[in-house]
């Protein structure tokens, strides 16, 4: 359980990184620009995601999961 | 950088080109006056999608769904091959499946090949739209003497990008960006397919996620050949995420090949004495 969820978390950032890439050539023209807009971008979606994932995780948790009885 | 567009009496032919260039691939080069290239598109498209058709018995069709309006059946929307519009059309209302005939899928040995080219047909189609447009422009923007030879026309920067993620942006000259696309939009497909242990890529099981995957281009089209008899044979942990993956890596290649588009339409128009500065509302848009 817990390698696959290092797994998933090395996946969303290697995701990140690459639609960054994608979305910084689109935008931008040069190395440097690119460079810089590829790193910014990749960490707000890899936090981005990570930020609904705990709070998903939080809900499940509190409210979701049956209560002992 | 304010980016520059082709002069209205340009944009005004262009748009013609990529409409027909739709509805029939290569109708939008013939009155664009490129009539060897419009005769090669024609060809290229219809051969593959007719082909295709044959080969999987008009199963496609099983995959898309007519919009109706009551009884009267307007369009039939299919996943890509709709990018050759009207012979589709005409192929999916005049032909039934063969599995309405009481067939099953496996009873089709060739039918991933089938289906492959008809989307790749259909791609083509989507594509042919760019080059004809990439014409037009070549055509009615002239360059200063001499740069012609330097430039590359936008269609073509285009198509190179289905050939090979970043070839587009290589062959004008953008070397780090071709670089980084391309590995970044090819390790995203190939880490995807590893993930799907390269058994998923398969339009039968996922008909949606397969019309992504097509747009990635040639290298999708080989892996699709090379892995169409290979089939699961261990649960897959991360089967999902290679899923997502190869489907991203698809829709990536458009926006890389939009991209490649407009870069060389900029250098192009850079090298031309006319061509309009964009308006304020183009330029709120995308920053080039």
């Amino acid at each position: 359980m817990k390698f696959e969820a290092v797994v998933m978390f090395a996946l969303l950032l290697f995701f990140s990184l690459v639609l960054a890439a994608v979305l910084s050539c689109y935008r931008e023209d040069e190395k440097r620009a690119i460079v810089r807009g590829t790193l910014r971008r990749a960490a707000v979606f890899y936090v981005s995601v990570c930020g609904f994932a705990a709070v998903a995780y939080m809900i499940s948790v509190a409210f979701l999961m049956p209560s002992p009885t | 950088m304010i980016a520059k567009v082709p002069a209205k009496s340009t944009r005004e032919r262009i748009i013609p080109a990529v409409g027909f260039s739709i509805l029939i691939p290569g109708l939008g080069h013939y009155l664009a006056g490129h009539k060897r290239d419009a005769l090669l598109w024609f060809a290229a498209c219809q051969i593959t999608m007719v082909l295709g058709m044959i080969l999987a018995g008009h199963t496609q069709s099983d995959y898309g769904f007519p919009i109706r309006i009551g009884d009267t059946t307007l369009l039939f929307a299919m996943i890509p091959e709709c990018g050759n519009f009207l012979v589709t059309q005409i192929i999916t209302r005049v032909y039934g499946s063969v599995e309405l005939g009481g067939l099953v899928p496996t009873e089709i040995p060739w039918r991933h090949f089938g289906y492959l080219l008809s989307g790749i047909s259909g791609v083509l189609g989507m594509f042919s739209a760019a080059h004809a447009a990439g014409l037009v422009l070549a055509d009615h923007e002239n360059v200063r003497s001499g740069q012609t030879a330097a430039l590359v026309h936008p269609g073509k920067a285009a198509l190179l990008t289905l050939l090979l993620p970043g070839l587009g942006h290589w062959v004008t000259g953008r070397r780090f960006k071709a670089m980084l696309l391309g590995s970044a939009i090819l390790g995203l497909f190939f880490l995807g397919m590893a993930l799907g242990d390269f058994a998923d890529f398969d339009r039968q099981r996922h008909p949606y996620y397969w019309a992504g995957q097509m747009m990635l281009g040639a290298p999708a089209w080989l892996t699709s050949v090379l892995s169409s008899g290979v089939r699961f044979t261990r649960l897959m942990p991360f089967q999902d995420a290679g899923l997502l993956f190869t489907t991203s890596a698809g829709f990536f290649n458009v926006i890389a090949a939009l991209d490649a588009f407009h870069r060389a339409e900029q250098d192009w128009l850079e090298a031309a004495p006319g061509g309009e500065k964009s308006s304020p509302e183009a330029r709120s848009g995308v920053a080039r």
